[in-house]
């Protein structure tokens, strides 16, 4: 089975030890993981904090972009 | 008769919070449940709770009291207190609110100024990446907040477990997202 992935920011930097089990228990199902190509970040508590509008767009484009690449 | 038809006066902080993110703060009954287990709590001018009782209050000085506290901006939006009450007052949505009204009418609580610089620092580095760039982001927010020494002992042991990136990683379509930060730009 092939899924999209969008690991988020931290996920190759401070939260690297949470990427390496999920792709390590991936494998184990047999499950092939595909990053979202040119995926961004989705603004996190700064963007709802100060923003709302911003909150949303920037996730938007990420499920755009894996609409598009099915 | 509910409260809700009693308050004529349509210009309440309250009655704004309805209006806008459909969150009824009158609903409230005081139970104290999301003051109870808001992990912040004790560090607020007002607890949850007590944000929600000012509200129904309907009274301008409230208004005015909760604009100003520094407990929105404390509030992690967790959600804690919204999994918690029993009247599902969405609470954290009402933060979000009240920070972004707060901002706006300029009555930011002053013991906020380090978390909006942090939060401006977090979008100055997506604007101009795409991603965030976690040392970048350490090194703006220093600037901006001169608490230079703050965490500086956990910087050596996250790049020994490589969960620093010197370089920031940037996405290929910035100019999409610059698009992005113009369109919800607010004035």
């Amino acid at each position: 089975m092939k899924l999209g992935i969008y690991p988020g920011c931290s996920l190759t930097g401070s939260a690297r030890d949470y990427n390496e089990s999920v792709f390590s228990i991936a494998k184990f199902f047999d499950i092939e993981l595909v990053e979202i190509p040119d995926w961004n970040c989705c603004g996190a508590t700064a963007a709802h904090n100060l923003n709302k509008e911003l909150s949303l767009s920037l996730p938007v484009r990420i499920l755009a972009l894996a609409e598009k690449n099915g | 008769m509910s409260h809700n038809e009693q308050n004529i006066d349509n210009n309440t902080l309250s009655f704004e919070i309805e209006k806008h993110i459909n969150v009824k703060a009158q609903k409230c009954y005081q139970c104290g449940k999301c003051t109870a287990g808001c992990p912040i709590a004790g560090e607020m001018d007002f607890p949850p709770s007590m944000v929600l009782r000012l509200l129904q209050t309907g009274s301008r000085i409230n208004d005015e009291k909760i604009l100003k506290s520094n407990s929105i901006w404390l509030c992690l939006t967790c959600e804690m207190c919204l999994t918690r009450c029993p009247m599902e007052i969405d609470i954290p949505s009402m933060m979000d609110y009240l920070r972004q009204k707060s901002m706006e009418l300029k009555k930011v609580n002053p013991k906020a100024k380090n978390i909006i610089a942090f939060h401006k620092s977090f979008l100055k580095s997506i604007k101009n990446t795409g991603r965030l760039y976690e040392l970048g982001l350490v090194l703006d927010y220093k600037k901006q907040s001169l608490n230079l020494m703050q965490d500086i002992s956990l910087g050596p042991k996250m790049f020994s477990k490589g969960k620093l990136h010197i370089f920031p990683e940037k996405i290929k379509d910035r100019k999409h997202i610059a698009k992005i930060f113009e369109k919800t730009r607010k004035n």
